[in-house]
Order: structure tokens, then C-alpha cells, then sequence
């Protein structure tokens, strides 16, 4: 008893520590060559939209921002660069320097992509830049939580060129060969400057909830207009080189991808700064563990035992939260 | 056929050697002149020039030694043209004692077996093979056939089992003739072994090779391809055949069958073609007298079979047509004096039941059909097309799990008949759907959208039944079970057998399937007016015992459809209204032709309005409940004739009259403003169907009076940015022709305009019109949902929407908005199956729905429900503020259907 004690308050102070220095995360949105002015004007409109929202939204600074175009000229305030091979390579450069181990980088992607069978490519003024190169960048990033999104067309391979452990890697299609146009970045997008994909409701919008969001709408657009769907999105977190189309917790991809936000953890600041504030959280994080041991038995439960103990359990979890709410905290 | 005179020829020239040098100067000096004339008489005939044939071959066979080949040719061809005395006399002529006479035997044989006189064919058959005569082979496979038609089956068999032999054995040395008969005994192998149909395929193809301009074994195989329901295999040969000769009578028979089969216009034309060409056809005979129980003109039918009968006294299929003909006009004397008649013959004759069966599936009588099929089945326990009839009408009746039981047993039996294996295949997905029930219905549709249809479905059924109860006095059995197929090519196969039906829907009477929403386009059809649509036939059938004519059951079907929702049922159209400026419009006095045997491809479309034009006149000039009295009379045995007079107590010919007049009160000031329109032209979409190519863009200023024109400038002016130009066209094109209501409706511009300029009032009033008459046009209900709700009439709004969920159901945005609507307006219910469908949508934010639907049963006064639905949603998202907040506000109140806690 007394030594499971001692791992218990060795946990809560590691806890403490992580809390105390906050989590840092920069956001690489990447807008290609659209080659016509549709195109042009849709990834321009995905990047400022994605960019808007990651400040607006989910509280990111100006300068957790990079934004690289084919044309900076369209807009000066938001876009800091041309999309290049060059000025990606700096951005990532720049990335590097700002991190350190443990903090997030998300890199968003929009543009038309290629494929020759052997190698994809994402497509920008300039020359492309591959998955071997687009490898290479990412090994510049160790210890970095890498989200590694391209929502560009024939983005399939970038799944197993890119799979590491620590990295999420999200693409529109399931392979090289869906060289269609794709829905899917309007649907990412959306996830995160529209409501609707904070599926949990815990007021922040993960990696894997936008990645849910935007493959269901995809579905469900080809299925209104009575079309054979032509992308299917994949999802990679778990290193293991294969992506996955409907991720599912407890087994495969998603696990990592459930754990990456663009908006910082509210509560955990705030615990930083009162105690019984902190306290309150614990015993939250606590009923939530139940919680969640309570649905991993659901298969094997009664469902009448099963429905009165998530009941009591949920009952709990608002009367905490009220709790929290009361004591200045955000629930 | 050349391939059989070949041989012949060289024989001869062979004796013409070994003859004295005299008579060889003679046979050397004349044969070559009798071979030309007998090739051409031979041409004249598989060109189906069969006049100049018969003369040819008359002119060859004068003499005693004129060619075996002359004088078959003569029989055939007098037979191809249906003069089966002078046949049979020439035939008889030809059959000497001698052994030239020997080489004509078979061939007077087949003329015999047309007649009926079995006994003298039998004779004739067995000459030709004891004295191995050179179709002794042929004769062999015909007198098989004569002993499989008199029931002698086992027997049969084994003879056209020692056909296989005969090949195996042959060393490719067989004629095409002989590769034609062999392929006829493995066609009829094939009724026990399956597999045995490829082999009578491959013998006819190997006799089309040997000689590929002969007719007869293309002719086989193209009804091979349609006895195994492979039509478009079957049109294949028949378009070769045809056009080497068109004047064939069994290809057209066969092509009229290919039409009948795909539902194709032209049937009767084909057939009744075939019969001027062969007037003893007996097998045209009969299938034109099905043609003619379809339309129920019983008489004719009667009439045309009788003919048949007349030719042939002993034709099995004539007895059957005849016993189904008296089966379903209800005189059961003269379908038990045919009965006895073809089971005398044959005691073994499944199909005299199959038929009867098959024509009461078409006229409608399912528990007919099942009970006839069954029969079959008893008669024949081999009989794979019994087994299989009976089990696609037990689905039909809704005995679902005996129909499959039948359909696995006719698969068993003969794996190529494509309509079993279809529906098989399709029952094997129906584990991917689910039963729900309401207290009338059975509804059977798709897992993944049964949460979201079953409560529309559901609750439209129940209503429609109440309303048909209410007005027809009469409620059919229950449950009744209705059948929502997500994919059209899955309806289809249900209703058919096929894929490819037009249709949208179908009523068996107990059983009823239409296409799901999400099976077609959106806009392409309204799923509620469908669903309508069929349960008023399956009222109109169950009252009647399923006597109601065609015509009467879909014209009562529309009519309903136009009284159960505004804009549901047909509507005048553009392309109708043109058919009646041509005079296309069958009487009503034929109607029935307009359904069963269109004149032109859009006749059946045109028919459902014309149809329920005639309901509606019904009604007004006879009174609320004569449309119930005439369903009545049709329940007693009246026939359409007998009904007019004894119930509206009018002719037929007299109702044509009445019915012209009310056409012209109705239609006098619009019709002559529709000028013919071709396809893709104004008016061309959305409802109307265009017919004809003959109009021409206007030029210049279009005519004051001219529909199209007046609304085909109001477009172009509109693209052009002339907006107040355009609306000067769209009001005089709406003047001219204010019921149209296709999707490119002037009050469709109308309302564009009117809404973009905020004139929100006017816009609401075209909408409102367009929407009352156009069922379909899902945009035009959205942006009437939006004026609407801009003018604060919310309950409208609602309403609107409501009818736009029966074109679309897919859009969860649009039920959320519903839901809002209904709870602003206290429509509780409604916000509760709104919230549902919201669910049942699977949104990605499944936890804010679950919430949601867990207000609506909050608001709703269920508390029950609503804890039920809050911990769903807090079971998805645990920390869900709002969803929090209602649990802790319910746990504070007594579980109560009637109490609404504060919140």
C-alpha cells in the first residue's frame, strides 16, 4: 500500500512538471501550385480559413504560424513566403530551432499531387518536393509530435515514405493512384474553423476528430451525389507504415492522433496556478478513468449494471465539473 | 439447307457416271440447269421469298426424279407460309413406298405433328428411321419429342440421352441438320441436367458453322436464349436472322417474345407480323393471345387461342393458354374441360399450370399464381420453371422464407434461369437489412437508414391506410409489408427478376417495394407520393380480389397521390398536352392499351395522368363514392364494359365522348399554346417529357401565343442579365400555361428574380404554386422553406420542409432546422422524429445530437427519454457541458411521461 502511495505522488509530481512548462505547438500550412485559378483560389481560401481558425480558434499566435504560397502577393498579413522547396526547408529549419522535444508541429499541405508509381509528389512552384525529401525534413524534427497532413490528391504514399514513430501522418487518398480532385481539404478545414467535429465535447478539436470529421463528410458528399467515392483518407500514427481508413482506439491508428491539438490544454494551465483548482482536476481525471474503464467492460457487462454505473458515473463527472466552475476553473 | 443438298448433289453426279452415256449426255446437258433453279428456290426461301420459292420448288419436283431436296423444300416452304394441307398433300405425295420415298417420311412427319395427327407423325418418324433414311437422325429427336409431349418422359430421356453418343461418336462427320437435332435433345436433357443447355449451345453453334447461312438453328438458339432469359444474347441472333430474312415467322415470334420480355414496345406488331406471314402459327397464336389477356380483352384472347387450337388439336400450349384465358375471366367449366383436355394428352404437363400461373402473376392474381405454380410442382416435381414461379410469387404474397426454399430448389435444378439466380443473390443481402413494425406494417429496409426512413415510412403508411379505409369503405389485410431497396438495380430484381425496370415502385398487394431515396437522384422522384401511390393499389387490388383493370388501379393511384399531399401525383406536362394536340391519347375505352401496349414510348407516362383523369371526372359527374361502386362491380365479375353501364350506367363509347369533352373544357385554352417540343428544349425537363424534333429556335420576337417560345426568351434574356426583360417573358409564358410545372417553370424564374430582390411575398406565392404541382423539385421547396421563414411564417416553413424530406431525406442540416422550426410552432412530435432523423444521419458530432434529442424529449415532457438519449450523448463525450447540465436537471425529477423538468 504505502509504496503504491509513494508511485502515486511521484506520478502527480511528474505531472506537475510537464504542466509547468507549457506545450509548445507551431502550425506549417503549405498552399502548392494550383495551376488554374479554381485551384488557386481553393487552397489559397483552405490555408487563410485554416490559419484564421488556428488563431481565432484555438489560440495560436501570429507567430506559431507559418504560411507559404505560391503567390505572397494575394496576401501580404497572412503569407509569409513562397511556397518553395527552399522557403520549406527554412520554415522546418525555423520549426527546429522553436522546439524542443515533447512540442507539436503540425505541417498542413494543400495543392495537387502527383504520382509515377515509384514516388509521389506534392506539387508547388519550382521544383516538387517528394517523399524522400519531405522524409528528410521530418528527420530534422526528433523528439517533435509531427502531424504531417497532405491533403493533396495521389497522397498515398506519403503514408508508409513518412511513418515514424512520434509522427502522425495524415493523407486524402489511399494511394498514389487516386489522382482525382479531392474533398477531403475542405472538410479538414472545416473541422477546425467550422462546429461540428469536436465529437467529445471537451472543447478542443483533436488530430483524429478533424480526420474523423472530414472522412465521414467525404462519404457521406459522394454518397448524397450518388457518385463512386473516389479518395479515401488514411491515417498513420502508430509508426508502423500503414495507414488506416477508420481508425479505431484499441487496436491500430489513432491513439497518438487523439492526442494532438491545435489548442492548448486549458485546464492544465490552470491547474498550474491553484491548488484545490488542482485537486478538483485529479478527482475529475479520475472519475474519467472510470469512465473509461467502464466502457472498455461494456461487452462484458450487463447492460443494466453497465447503464447504472455510467449513470452514477456521469452524474459525478457534471457534479465535479460544476465543482471546477465554481472554484474559477474551466470544466 | 446447303449443308444437307451438298451431299445429295455429289451423289447424284456420282450415279450420273455410272449411267449409259445417253441419259449422261442428257443429265449433263439438263443437271446443271436444275441445280441452278433448285439453289435459287432454296435462296427464295431462306430469303423468305416464299412465294417464288413454293413456284420453284413446285416447278422441280413435277417430275418423278426430281431431287430429295426439291421436294422438302416444297413441304417446308408451304409450311413457312402456314398452307399446311397443301403441305401435308405434298408431303404425302412424295412418301412413295419405294426408298425414295423413305427420304420424305420425316419430313411429312413434322408437317403431321403441326396438325395434331400424332399417331400418323409417329408412323411417318419411325419409317424414316427404320429404313435409315438421310434424316432418319432428325426423325429420331422428333418422335423423342412426340413421347416427352404425351407424357412418356423417362422414356423420351433415354432417347435423347443416346444423342450425346451419337456425337461423341460421330467424329465431326455429322450434317448441320443432324448437329440440330442433337442440339434439340440436349436442350430437352437439359430440363434434368443443366449443364446439358451449354451442350445443345455448343451443337447449334457447330451446326451454324458447317452452314452459316442456315436459318432454323439460329432460330433455336435465339429461343434457347430467351427460355433461359438471356435477351440480349437472344436479339443477337434474332437481328442476323431477321435480316436475312425478315419475313421469318418463328424469329419474329421470337423477337416479339425479346420485346414482350424487356418491356419493350412493339410485341403485338411483331407478332401479328409473324402471323400475316403464317397464319397457322400456333405458337404466334397463342402468345398474341396472352398479348390480348394482358389487355383484358378476354374475348380475343379466347378467340385467338380457339384459332390455334384449330390448326392444332392437341397443342399443349394452346390448352394451357386456353384453361388460364377461363381461369382468369372465372369460368371454371371451360378451365376444367381444358385441364382435362392437355392432362389427357400429357398427364405429366406442368406447364398447363405454369402458364395459368405465370398469366395470373400478370394480371396480378399472386395467391393465383402460387397456388397454379405449386401445382406445377406437384405435377412435375422437375419442373424448375414451377419451382421457380412459385417462389418468386410466395415473395411476392410476403412468405418470405418458403419463397426462397422454392427459389434454392429451381436453382438446384437449372442454375441458368436469371431471374431466380437474381433473386437469390439479392435475398442473400438481406441480411444487411431490418424489420421494424408499425401496428399495420412491416417494414423491411436497409440497416443504415432504417433509424431515418422507418418513421416517415411508418407513419405515411398508417395515414394512407386510414384515408383509403375512409374512402373506399374497406380495409385489406395486416400486416402489410413494405420493401425499401437502397439500390434501384435491387428493387428491380425484386419486382422482376431483372435489373432495368423504369419503375419506382410496386404493389403485390400484401407486399409493397420501391426504390429508397437515396436509390435515384435527388429530385428525380418524390419517395412519399410513391409509397402512397402503391398502397392505394394494394387497396384497389385487395377489394377487387385483384379483378381492377390496370388502367383503373393507376388511375386511382394518381388521383390519390394529387389528394394525399399538394404537388404529389402527375400533372399536365408539356409532352401530354402535346400528345393531345396529335390525338396520340389512347380512349378511355382502350385504356388498358395505353398501359400494356404503348403506342410510343412515353404513352405509358402520359397513361397514369390521362388515368387519373379519368378518376377525377369519375367523381364529378357520378358522385364521391362511384369510383368505390365501379371497384366493386369489377369484385363481383364485371367486366370494364359491364361496369360503366350497370354502375355509371353509361357505354363505354358514350364515357369516350364524355371524356373528350372534359379534356376539351379542361385543357381548350392551354393546349393550343404548346407547340411540339424536342428533348433538351424548355419544358423538356424536369416532369415533362419533350416528343418530337421538329421545332426550331425561334427567331426574332416569339409569338405571343407560344408557350415554349415565350418562356425559351425569358431564359435567354435572364443568362443575358436582362432580368426585367426576362420577367415580361416569364409572366406571359405563366399566363399562357399557369399549371406547368416542370423544373423550368416561368414561377421558378419568378421566384428567383423576386427573391433576390427581397420581394419575398411574391417570390412565397410563385413557390407556393410551382411547389403545389411539381413534387420533385427539391430547391424550389428549400427556398420556399427560406421566404417563408423570412416572412415569419414559420408554420410553413415547416410544413415545406416537411414535404422536401419525401424528395431528400439526407441532409441532416435540414432536419436540425425542422426540428428548430417544430419546436418553435409546439410541434413536439415532429421535433422528436426530427432529432431522430438527425441521429439515424450519423453525424460526426453525434454527442451535440444525441443532446439534442434528448432537449426534444425534454421539451416534449419525456423524461424517460430524455435521460435515456442525455446519457447516450455523454456516453459519446463525457465532459459535454450542456448535456451535463440537462442530466443534473433531470436527476432532480421523478421519471414522468408528463412532466418537463425546469431546466
Amino acid at each position: 500500500m504505502r509504496r503504491a502511495a509513494g508511485l502515486v505522488a511521484l506520478a502527480l509530481l511528474a505531472l506537475g512538471a510537464s504542466t509547468a512548462r507549457a506545450q509548445r505547438t507551431e502550425l506549417l500550412i503549405v498552399s502548392g501550385l494550383g495551376g488554374e485559378r479554381q485551384y488557386s483560389d481553393a487552397f489559397y481560401e483552405w490555408s487563410a480559413t485554416l490559419a484564421d481558425a488556428a488563431q481565432r480558434r484555438h489560440g495560436l499566435s501570429a507567430d506559431q504560424i507559418i504560411y507559404l504560397a505560391e503567390d505572397p502577393s494575394r496576401d501580404s498579413t497572412r503569407i509569409k513566403g513562397k511556397s518553395t522547396a527552399v522557403e520549406i526547408r527554412n520554415a522546418i529549419r525555423a520549426i527546429a530551432r522553436r522546439t524542443s522535444a515533447g512540442d507539436q508541429v503540425f505541417i498542413v499541405l494543400f495543392g495537387h499531387g502527383s504520382s509515377n508509381g515509384t514516388e509521389s509528389k506534392f506539387s508547388m512552384p519550382g521544383a516538387d518536393l517528394g517523399t524522400k525529401e519531405f522524409a528528410a525534413l521530418l528527420d530534422s524534427l526528433p523528439g517533435r509530435k509531427v502531424a504531417f497532413i497532405n491533403t493533396s490528391s495521389a497522397s498515398g504514399d506519403f503514408v508508409p515514405a513518412l511513418s515514424a514513430p512520434g509522427r502522425t501522418i495524415v493523407t486524402a487518398t489511399k494511394t498514389g493512384f487516386e489522382r482525382n480532385e479531392v474533398m477531403f481539404p475542405r472538410f479538414f478545414v472545416r473541422a477546425y474553423a467550422g462546429e461540428g467535429a469536436d465529437s467529445d465535447k471537451d472543447g478542443r478539436v483533436s488530430l483524429l476528430e478533424a480526420f474523423d470529421y472530414a472522412r465521414t463528410e467525404v462519404a457521406r458528399s459522394y454518397e448524397e451525389a450518388n457518385k463512386l467515392q473516389t479518395e479515401h483518407a488514411l491515417i498513420e500514427d502508430n509508426g508502423d507504415k500503414a495507414g488506416s481508413a477508420k481508425p479505431e482506439l484499441k487496436k491500430g491508428d489513432g491513439a497518438t492522433a487523439q492526442g494532438l491539438f491545435l489548442a492548448p490544454e486549458l485546464s492544465a494551465a490552470a491547474a498550474a496556478a491553484d491548488p484545490k483548482l488542482a485537486g478538483l482536476y485529479r478527482e475529475k481525471r479520475g472519475i474519467e478513468e472510470r469512465i473509461t474503464e467502464l466502457r472498455r467492460a461494456k461487452d462484458v457487462m450487463r447492460p443494466a449494471d453497465y447503464d447504472a454505473g455510467l449513470e452514477k458515473l456521469l452524474i459525478d463527472l457534471a457534479l465535479k465539473s460544476q465543482e471546477i466552475k465554481a472554484s474559477g476553473g474551466k470544466p | 439447307m446447303p449443308a444437307v443438298a451438298a451431299p445429295l448433289f455429289v451423289r447424284a453426279a456420282r450415279l450420273s457416271r455410272s449411267a449409259s452415256m445417253a441419259f449422261g449426255l442428257l443429265l449433263l446437258a439438263c443437271e446443271p440447269a436444275r441445280s441452278q433453279t433448285l439453289q435459287s428456290a432454296q435462296a427464295a426461301h431462306e430469303s423468305g421469298n416464299y412465294d417464288a420459292a413454293i413456284t420453284a420448288f413446285t416447278a422441280l419436283t413435277a417430275s418423278d426424279t426430281a431431287p430429295v431436296a426439291a421436294r422438302r423444300g416444297l413441304v417446308r416452304a408451304l409450311t413457312a407460309v402456314g398452307r399446311y394441307d397443301a403441305a401435308e398433300t405434298a408431303a404425302r405425295r412424295f412418301v412413295t413406298p419405294d426408298a425414295r420415298g423413305r427420304e420424305l417420311a420425316n419430313t411429312l412427319g413434322e408437317v403431321l405433328a403441326i396438325r395434331g395427327k400424332l399417331p400418323e407423325a409417329e408412323t411417318a418418324f419411325r419409317r424414316a428411321m427404320t429404313e435409315k433414311a438421310t434424316d432418319s437422325l432428325t426423325a429420331r429427336v422428333n418422335l423423342a419429342v412426340l413421347r416427352f409431349e404425351r407424357g412418356e418422359r423417362d422414356e423420351a430421356m433415354r432417347e435423347f440421352d443416346r444423342f450425346i453418343d451419337v456425337y461423341n461418336d460421330s467424329q465431326g462427320r455429322l450434317t448441320a441438320s443432324e448437329l440440330s437435332a442433337i442440339g434439340l435433345a440436349c436442350r430437352y436433357l437439359g430440363l434434368e441436367n443443366p449443364a446439358l443447355f451449354k451442350d445443345a449451345l455448343k451443337a447449334y453453334d457447330a451446326a451454324i458453322d458447317l452452314a452459316p447461312a442456315a436459318i432454323e438453328p439460329r432460330v433455336r438458339v435465339a429461343e434457347l436464349f430467351l427460355e433461359k432469359i438471356q435477351s440480349a444474347e437472344a436479339q443477337k441472333e434474332l437481328d442476323i436472322i431477321l435480316a436475312a430474312n425478315p419475313r421469318h415467322a418463328e424469329a419474329l415470334l421470337a423477337a416479339a417474345r425479346r420485346r414482350q420480355f424487356d418491356g419493350e414496345p412493339g410485341a403485338d406488331s411483331l407478332v401479328r407480323r409473324a402471323l400475316e406471314i403464317n397464319p397457322n402459327l400456333v405458337s404466334a397464336r397463342v402468345f398474341y393471345s396472352s398479348l390480348l389477356l394482358d389487355s383484358e380483352s378476354y374475348d380475343r384472347a379466347l378467340a385467338e387461342s380457339r384459332r390455334a387450337l384449330g390448326v392444332d388439336s392437341t397443342s399443349l400450349e394452346a390448352l394451357g393458354m386456353i384453361a388460364a384465358i377461363h381461369k382468369l375471366h372465372g369460368d371454371e367449366k371451360g378451365f376444367d374441360d381444358a385441364k382435362r383436355r392437355a392432362l389427357a394428352r400429357n398427364p405429366r404437363y406442368a406447364d398447363l399450370f405454369n402458364t395459368v400461373a405465370e398469366l395470373s402473376a400478370r394480371n396480378r392474381l399472386y395467391e393465383q399464381a402460387v397456388d397454379f405454380s405449386r401445382q406445377a410442382t406437384m405435377v412435375d416435381p422437375k419442373s424448375w420453371r414451377g419451382h421457380g414461379i412459385l417462389g418468386m410469387n410466395q415473395l411476392r404474397v410476403g412468405a418470405i422464407d418458403s419463397g426462397r426454399v422454392s427459389l434454392e430448389r429451381a436453382f438446384k435444378g437449372d442454375p441458368y434461369d436469371v431471374w431466380v439466380k437474381n433473386t437469390l443473390d439479392l435475398m442473400d443481402t438481406y441480411k444487411d437489412y431490418t424489420l421494424t413494425s408499425t401496428p399495420r406494417f412491416t417494414l423491411f429496409i436497409g440497416k443504415k437508414e432504417s433509424d431515418l426512413l422507418a418513421p416517415y415510412l411508418g407513419g405515411l403508411l398508417e395515414e394512407a391506410y386510414d384515408r383509403f379505409a375512409a374512402t373506399y369503405g374497406y380495409k385489406p389485410p395486416t400486416p402489410i409489408r413494405a420493401e425499401v431497396y437502397r439500390s434501384h438495380a435491387d428493387f428491380s430484381v425484386r419486382t422482376v427478376g431483372l435489373a432495368g425496370l423504369g419503375a419506382l415502385g410496386v404493389s403485390f398487394g400484401k407486399v409493397l417495394a420501391i426504390d429508397s431515396p437515396g436509390a435515384r437522384e435527388v429530385g428525380e422522384f418524390n419517395w412519399g407520393s410513391t409509397v402512397w401511390h402503391e398502397l392505394a393499389h394494394t387497396f384497389t387490388l385487395g377489394m377487387t380480389n385483384h379483378r381492377v383493370p390496370r388502367w383503373l388501379s393507376e388511375g386511382i393511384s394518381v388521383y390519390e397521390e394529387r389528394r394525399g399531399r399538394p404537388g404529389w401525383g402527375a400533372d399536365a406536362t408539356v409532352s401530354f398536352l402535346s400528345a393531345y394536340n396529335r390525338k396520340m391519347l389512347v380512349p378511355v375505352s382502350r385504356m388498358n392499351d395505353g398501359f400494356m401496349r404503348p403506342a410510343y414510348p412515353e404513352q405509358v407516362i402520359h397513361s397514369y395522368y390521362q388515368a387519373s383523369l379519368v378518376c377525377e371526372l369519375i367523381e364529378r359527374d357520378f358522385g364521391a363514392k362511384a369510383l368505390t361502386r365501379m371497384l366493386e362491380g369489377y369484385r363481383d365479375g364485371l367486366n370494364t364494359d359491364e361496369v360503366f353501364r350497370q354502375v355509371l350506367k353509361t357505354d363505354l363509347a358514350a364515357f369516350d365522348k364524355r371524356f373528350d369533352a372534359y379534356m376539351q373544357e379542361r385543357f381548350a385554352k392551354i393546349a393550343p399554346t404548346i407547340r411540339v417540343v424536342a428533348r433538351g428544349e424548355p419544358g423538356a425537363g424536369g416532369g415533362p417529357i419533350g416528343i418530337g424534333r421538329e421545332i426550331e429556335l425561334p427567331t426574332g420576337t416569339p409569338d405571343a401565343n407560344d408557350f415554349i417560345g415565350q418562356l425559351r426568351m425569358g431564359r435567354a434574356l435572364l443568362e443575358k442579365g436582362d432580368v426585367d426583360g426576362a420577367v415580361v417573358y416569364f409572366e406571359r409564358a405563366k399566363t399562357l400555361f399557369p399549371e406547368y410545372a416542370g423544373n423550368d417553370s416561368p414561377r421558378w424564374y419568378l421566384a428567383r428574380v423576386h427573391k433576390d430582390r427581397g420581394a419575398f411575398a411574391k417570390a412565397a406565392d410563385e413557390l407556393r404554386v410551382l411547389t403545389s404541382a411539381n413534387e420533385n423539385h427539391y430547391q424550389a421547396h428549400l427556398d420556399l422553406a427560406d421566404v417563408l421563414q423570412a416572412l415569419g411564417d414559420d408554420a410553413g416553413a415547416a410544413a415545406i420542409l416537411d414535404r422536401s424530406m419525401y424528395i431528400s431525406p439526407y441532409d441532416p442540416a435540414m432536419h436540425a432546422r425542422l426540428a428548430t422550426l417544430y419546436a418553435k410552432t409546439g410541434n413536439r412530435t415532429g421535433a422528436l422524429r426530427e432529432r431522430r432523423a438527425v441521429v439515424a444521419l450519423a453525424p460526426v458530432d453525434r454527442a451535440e445530437a444525441l443532446y439534442e434529442l434528448a432537449l426534444a424529449h425534454h421539451e416534449a415532457g419525456d423524461v424517460t427519454g430524455a435521460r435515456r438519449e442525455v446519457l447516450n450523448a455523454l456516453e459519446e463525450a463525457p465532459n459535454f457541458e450542456k448535456a451535463q447540465t440537462l442530466l443534473l436537471a433531470l436527476r432532480r425529477t421523478p421519471a414522468s411521461p408528463t412532466t418537463r423538468p425546469p431546466l
